[in-house]
């Protein structure tokens, strides 16, 4: 620096107090240091003055002391050596010593010699310091003492007034080098504070000039869009991150900016795709201001990755639009009611529930009560009322009544929302239109009213034919009583009766039995298909059985001169039923075989054991069943051809009957017949093992 | 001689019932309807044995019988019903109090051996 230093001697004819000013001022200009300012100045003003000695003082703030600077001009090294480092050891707080007298003064001091200074404390050394007369100015920084010029001569010197003012503006220039520093220090902090601000930011930090040109790229612009600082700054902006699409719309803004002044994008908040170093685009928020400095003007711009936002962005209307198209598909729209603002708010679906636009509905809870069928209004009210007093959801269904007077049903909930005091201050939930449900219940209940009646009324029908049933049989025998017993009467004491009345007599009780007969079948028939056939189940003795189907069926078979054997076991045992219906089922067997047997044919009666079984065979020679017939036997109603050639009398409904009851007793039947040969007829009965006994109650 | 109360609303029924026990050798009393038997029954006396039909007007069959059967004096009298009523439940109503049950029509050596029985076997009960 001091090889830049004009020295007045290249000038010689210059004025010397010029020569002094240009080099200070140069020195001012041009030195980083208040140091390297005033070390110019020392040595100029000494040459140019004459003075012997120059040194800087300088204000050190944390102190509150002058403290010495390595600042020195001296005529003579060795000479001033002892002064220079009594100086360099010795620091003056305010008022003491020259300095401190200018620092305190904030104005020149003269002494005329030292050496005789009171207040000189480096002359109170007891060795000759080899200066006598000094004077000390002020380097003032906005009127603020930074530092203190000395000058001293080793001959006493009087005040020079002229000298002292010149001086003040050489301080006065050393002053701006401190101002200048000093601002330049602050400057620099500015600088590295943003640069840091802009390195920490969450917010990718990118800047370009005029050309598109990348500036400024920050750490997280790196991690943004994957380039390096390195590797962008100096490229195009165009070429580095700005989709295809957009790269004219780009650089005509740039361009249009420069030609007006005017940014379509500038200073506000927009979005739009950025391309990252791996090719795939992706959407930012984007702040972009310009910042002229003179005629250059620089782009920054604070850059956001929105990726994730906009993708939470699209579910959340994703959401939105499922949870509206849910609310089509069910009916279902939803509401807030502000109670205490009485503010209320339906869903698009609550609208279309209600037939109305948001324009013609009041919005509060009144009005919603008003679009209540007046039946329903009370109920709705009450309970709406209660849910605000206990805090307790409701949910109930009500009929609405739609602006063109149409009443539809609306199942509707809520829930309170309180506050710290328990106090509801709004309530939410959802209304339902459950018109078709409730439709398609009433169509069910009916359906299911008429079904119901109908079934009572079968039943009803079925109770009636019982009783019709029972009491026709016992209205038709009650006549039939009469009839067969006053024959039986007659015939016994009808000895006067000749041979043809009693034939005739005959066959009156014959035909008179066959109506009792078919009295019989028909009634259990009825039974049977009414399902009231019912049997009672006592255990009953066999033997007896057989013995009165024997006595029975002994007057018919005597009279067709039948041969009749009975094949009974030595323990004929027990079964488990009804004896009057099994001695049915055995007369009604047996009489068959009296019937289609010719007379003095052979007919037998047999019971056998078997393992769980009682088993009663009937076996006769008789006419036998054709093998046609065979399948239709236990129909009702069914009669063998034979039968209808012979004319046998019968109803076809004997072994129809006789079938069922053996079922009832958990037996079977079964028929085998060769025709011209003879009939088995084979009813296997569960044997009566205890368990199976069952005595009615 | 043993007496047999007849007691059915049928005449004719009445008459054949009354020829075949008066031929068996048994006193007859004769009624055409429950109070009518009642007030037999207060005239002569329990009778050896009821005769009852079942469907009648006014008081039937079965309630004369469960109305005699709680009097001292006719507990014990032998009953049996004599009726057209032929379904299962109907006897077993019959046979609930106590009483025999014929059904009609009926054969008459049958209906006179069940009477048979039914008073030999109240002989032989200590009285």
């Amino acid at each position: 620096m001091s090889g830049q230093v004009v020295s007045p001697k290249s000038y010689p004819d210059v004025n010397p107090l010029v020569s002094l000013f240009r080099a200070v001022a140069l020195a001012a200009n041009e030195a980083s240091t208040v140091e390297e300012a005033a070390q110019v100045a020392v040595r100029e003003v000494c040459l140019y003055a004459g003075w012997d000695v120059g040194h800087l003082y300088l204000w050190d703030p944390e102190s509150g002391e002058l403290r010495p600077a390595p600042v020195w001009h001296m005529s003579d090294a060795s000479k001033f050596e002892p002064f220079r480092s009594i100086t360099m050891a010795t620091r003056f707080p305010p008022g003491i010593g020259l300095p401190g007298r200018v620092a305190q003064a904030g104005k020149p001091v003269w002494s005329r010699d030292v050496t005789k200074d009171m207040n000189f404390p480096r002359a109170r050394h007891g060795i000759d310091i080899g200066v006598r007369g000094g004077f000390a100015l002020p380097i003032l920084a906005k009127s603020e003492v930074v530092g203190v010029l000395e000058f001293y001569s080793v001959e006493a010197k009087d005040p020079d007034e002229p000298f002292l003012e010149v001086m003040g503006d050489v301080a006065k220039l050393i002053g701006w080098v401190v101002e200048r520093t000093r601002a330049a220090a602050a400057l620099a902090e500015q600088a590295e504070r943003t640069h840091l601000v802009i390195e920490a930011a969450h917010d990718a930090f990118v800047s370009i000039d005029t050309d598109g040109v990348i500036t400024a790229w920050n750490a997280q612009a790196e991690a943004v869009f994957g380039w390096s600082h390195s590797e962008v700054v100096g490229a195009s902006l165009a070429d580095t991150i700005i989709p295809a699409a957009i790269r004219d719309a780009h650089r005509a803004g740039l361009a249009r900016f420069l030609a007006t002044g005017e940014g379509r994008i500038l200073n506000k908040r927009i979005e739009v795709s950025a391309i990252h170093k791996d090719g795939h685009e992706f959407p930012v928020e984007l702040a972009v201001w310009p910042v002229r400095s003179g005629k250059d003007v620089a782009f920054h711009a604070f850059i956001h990755d929105i990726t994730e936002r906009k993708r939470t962005e699209r579910e959340l209307q994703l959401s939105e639009e499922r949870l509206t198209h849910a609310q089509e598909v069910a009916s279902i729209g939803s509401w807030e009611w502000d109670v205490a603002a009485d503010v209320v708010r339906w869903s698009d679906q609550l609208y279309r529930n209600f037939g109305l636009r948001p324009d013609e509905f009041g919005a509060s809870y009144e009005a919603f009560l008003q679009r209540v069928h007046p039946e329903d209004r009370e109920l709705v009210d009450a309970s709406v009322g209660v849910s605000l007093q206990t805090g307790r959801p409701f949910q109930f269904e009500h009929r609405i009544v739609m602006p063109d007077g149409t009443v539809r049903w609306s199942h509707s909930r809520g829930e309170v929302v309180v506050d710290d005091d328990g106090d509801p201050v709004r309530m939410f939930g959802t209304g339902q239109d459950v018109t078709d449900r409730k439709h398609t219940q009433e169509l069910l209940r009916s359906a299911y009213e008429r079904e119901r009646r109908t079934v009572e009324k079968l039943r009803e029908l079925d109770r009636a034919k019982a009783r019709f049933l029972s009491s026709t049989s016992h209205e038709l025998r009650t006549p039939l009583t009469s009839i067969i017993g006053y024959i039986d009467l007659m015939r016994e004491s009808g000895k006067n009766l000749d041979g043809e009345e009693a034939e005739m007599l005959e066959i009156v009780d014959r035909n008179s039995r066959r109506l009792l007969a078919l009295i019989e079948d028909l009634l259990t028939l009825s039974q049977i298909e009414a399902g009231s056939f019912r049997i009672s189940y006592r255990s009953v003795d066999l033997s007896a059985v057989m013995r009165t189907v024997h006595q029975a069926v002994l007057p018919s078979i005597t009279a067709r001169e039948h041969d009749f054997v009975v094949n009974l076991p030595d323990d004929v045992g027990h079964v488990v039923g009804d004896e009057m219906q099994l001695e049915r089922v055995l007369l009604n067997l047996v009489g068959n075989a009296i019937k289609f047997t010719p007379d003095r044919g052979k007919i037998a009666l047999e019971v056998r054991h078997e393992e769980d079984a009682v088993v009663v065979s009937v076996f006769d020679t008789g006419v036998g069943i054709p093998s046609d017939d065979l399948p239709f036997v236990f129909d009702r109603f069914h009669r063998s051809s034979v039968a209808h050639e012979q004319a046998i009398p019968g109803t076809g409904l004997g072994l129809s009957i006789s079938k069922s009851i053996v079922e009832q007793h958990g037996g079977d039947i079964e028929i085998q017949s060769r025709e011209g040969v003879g009939t088995t007829v084979t009813v296997r009965l569960p044997g009566a093992s205890t368990d199976l006994v069952r005595e009615s109650a | 001689m043993a007496r047999v109360l007849i007691v059915d609303d049928d005449p004719d029924i009445l008459g054949l019932v009354r020829v075949l026990l008066q031929r068996r050798g048994y006193d007859v009393d004769c009624a055409l309807s429950a109070d009518t038997a009642l007030r037999l029954i207060a005239e002569h006396g329990c009778p050896d044995l009821a005769l009852v039909d079942v469907t009648m007007p006014g008081m039937n069959g079965l309630e004369l019988v469960g109305l005699l059967r709680t009097q001292a004096e006719t507990r014990a009298l032998p009953v049996i019903f004599l009726s057209a009523r032929v379904l299962r439940e109907d006897i077993d109503a019959g046979r609930a109090l106590d009483a025999g049950y014929v059904t009609k029509p009926f054969q008459a050596a049958a209906l006179l051996n069940s009477i048979d029985e039914a008073i030999a076997a109240a002989d032989r009960l200590p009285s």
